[in-house]
Order: C-alpha cells, then structure tokens, then sequence
C-alpha cells in the first residue's frame, strides 16, 4: 500500500556516497506522496512546487547527517512537513493557532449527523460527484488533521510512520486522525444523506427510526385536474 | 435490581427501541457512555483496539442505534478514502524543474 515508506531498492549508502544516479530514483521515489501533501496544505500548486524542490535541496545537503534512527523515507517527510508548514505560517499566520488541532483538549465533537447511509447501492459511491465531494471534504479540514489523515488514510502510513513523518507522538497522531475522520463522516452523512433522499425510498427513516419513511407526495397530480377554464 | 425499569430513560435512543418494541430498560445507559467510547471509535474501525474495549463497544453498539450508525458510517468513511486513489502524480513539469533545480536534468528521460 504505502510502497513510498517501504521502498526496499533504494540505497542510503549509495546516496551518501553521492551516486547521482540513485539520487535520481529517489527523487522519483518519494516526490508524489510529498507533493501532494503539499499541495493540500498549501491548496496552491506554485507552494506546492517549491516546497518540493525545498525538500529535496535540503535532503541532499543533509544526507550526511542521517543517521538511521528513523527510516529513510520517514526523514524526508519531515522535511517536507516543515518545509509545508513553515510556508503555511508564511502564508497564513492566522492559521498557526489552528495548525494545534481545533477541539477542546478533552472532548470530541459529538456525532451530529445520525443516518445510515451504508446501505446506499455501491454505484453512488462511484460516481464522479461522489468521488469530487470526498476530495472536497479533506480540504475543510484543519491543516493539522488534514496532514495526518493524508499520510494515514490517503497515503496508507502506519500509525508509527505518520507520528515520525510529522514529528508527533502517537498518541498525537490517533487522537487527530480521529478527528478528522470524524469530521468527515459528518460530511458525508450530509451529502449521502441527500442521496438517500433523492432516492425516495424511504431507507434512511427505516434505519434511523425503526418506521416506514413517508414519501414525498406528488403535487403534480393534483394541479393536473386544473384545466384553462 | 428490580428497580430498573421502573422509570422510563429520558435517552435519545428511547424513541426507537419502543418503536422497533423492544426495551432497554434494563441496562439504560446514558449519553456518556457514547462519549466515552467516542475516543476509541478510530483504534475500533481499525481493528486495533483491546480485545475489552473491542467487547464493550460491541456490547454497547447491541443497545445503542445511534452509536450503532456513527460507526458503521466512520468506517465507511474510512474505506471510501482508502479506495481513492492518491491523486494527483507529480505533473511532467513539475518534475522537470525539479530536476533541472536539483542538477539531475540528465537523469529526467528514465522514469
Ligand atoms: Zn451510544
């Protein structure tokens, strides 16, 4: 899944060495899942680009001084990492009090959107509105759990590899994934939830309440006895 | 113990069991124990969590539809996003002037 983190070819020893070569493939290597995450914190491809290049530079100037402590890819990404956030604070010093996560210190949002939307046929999940919202829905997100949830559940990091490529604890990282996931089932409740209601079938009141939902009458029956007199 | 169902439970899931006619009158819980396994919901659907905790969230998930839904509904928020493809690749041009600024330009045919 994650084969950026697990990338077994690459040498470090080749790189130190200075095999241009290999530097070359590294680039390769892990340039997507970085530029994307850039790209969604920054939200502009320009950033996006020279937080890239950034990246790289200092990576290649620092070689020397990894030292195996993490893993190879996980010390690139947070380069990266500070390499985004330092020119999301540019950018947006409003934000930096957000980049600390936006709950209360000990309490979750409580769930606000209760429908049961998983019965929906698979085609709805496919569709490419469908696929544009849950795209959309990532960029509400606060740029802390935004990062998280990016490396985690988009780019398929373990928990451990998200904690060292952002340079939080664990218990750092859980509690924001939760967050944002949370976060973003209560959007997609609400546009599934429209969904649902498009179909007209009356499922989601089944669901949630245990009754046959009422389906909407049609008032078009009713104007067609009004003829022009 | 028999005092139990005595009185009605003022919960929210109260509605639906008398609607589905069944009664949960007999272990009420109120809304803190959502809340309180709220925190373990993301370990939950990940399949991560304690074996107990994994017991008392499906223990409470038998009792409470609300709950029953948020986790059902998380962890296919989870999966859709695990489905989606990490888009977008770097774009050719991108990648070029990365190249080109990293002095790897002869290295930019091979990918
Ligand atoms: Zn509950």
């Amino acid at each position: 899944m994650s084969e950026a983190v697990h990338n077994p070819e690459l040498s470090v020893e080749a790189l130190k060495a200075g095999d241009r070569a290999e530097f070359a493939r590294f680039v390769d290597a892990y340039s997507g899942p970085i530029y994307r995450l850039a790209l969604r914190i920054l939200g502009d491809a320009q950033d996006a680009e020279d937080v890239l290049q950034e990246t790289f530079i200092k990576a290649y100037r620092h070689l020397g001084e990894f030292e195996g402590r993490s893993s190879f890819s996980t010390w690139l990404y947070r380069i990266a990492s500070n390499e985004a956030f330092m020119l999301l604070r540019r950018r947006h010093p409003e934000m930096v009090s957000v980049e600390e996560g936006t709950q209360t210190p000990d309490g979750e949002q409580e769930p606000l959107q209760i429908v049961d939307w998983c019965c929906l046929p698979e085609e709805e999940f496919l569709t490419a509105e469908s696929r544009a919202y849950l795209d959309k829905a990532i960029d509400q997100l606060a740029p802390a759990l935004k990062a998280v949830f990016l490396l985690r559940d988009i780019e398929g990091f373990s928990v451990r590899e998200t904690a060292e490529a952002l340079s939080l604890s664990e218990a750092a990282v859980k509690t924001r994934l939760l967050r944002a996931r949370l976060q973003l089932r209560e959007q997609l409740s609400i546009y599934y939830d429209e969904r649902l209601r498009e179909r007209g079938t009356g499922t989601r009141e089944i669901h949630a309440n245990g009754r046959e939902g009422g389906i909407a009458r049609e008032p078009e029956k009713y104007e067609k006895e009004v003829g022009p007199s | 113990m028999s005092d139990h169902d005595r009185e009605p439970v003022d919960h929210p899931l109260a509605g639906a069991a008398q609607a589905s006619g069944t009664r949960v009158a007999i272990h009420p819980h109120d809304h803190q124990s959502c809340r309180h396994l709220l925190k373990s919901l993301s370990d939950y659907v990940d399949g991560t969590l304690d074996e107990s905790l994994c017991v008392e969230i499906e223990k409470h998930m038998g009792e409470c539809e609300r709950c029953q839904i948020v986790i059902d509904t998380l962890r296919k928020t989870v999966e859709l996003y695990r489905d989606m493809a990490p888009a977008p690749p770097v774009p050719e041009d991108v990648r070029a002037r990365l190249f080109v600024r990293l002095d790897l330009d002869d290295f930019l045919v091979g990918k």
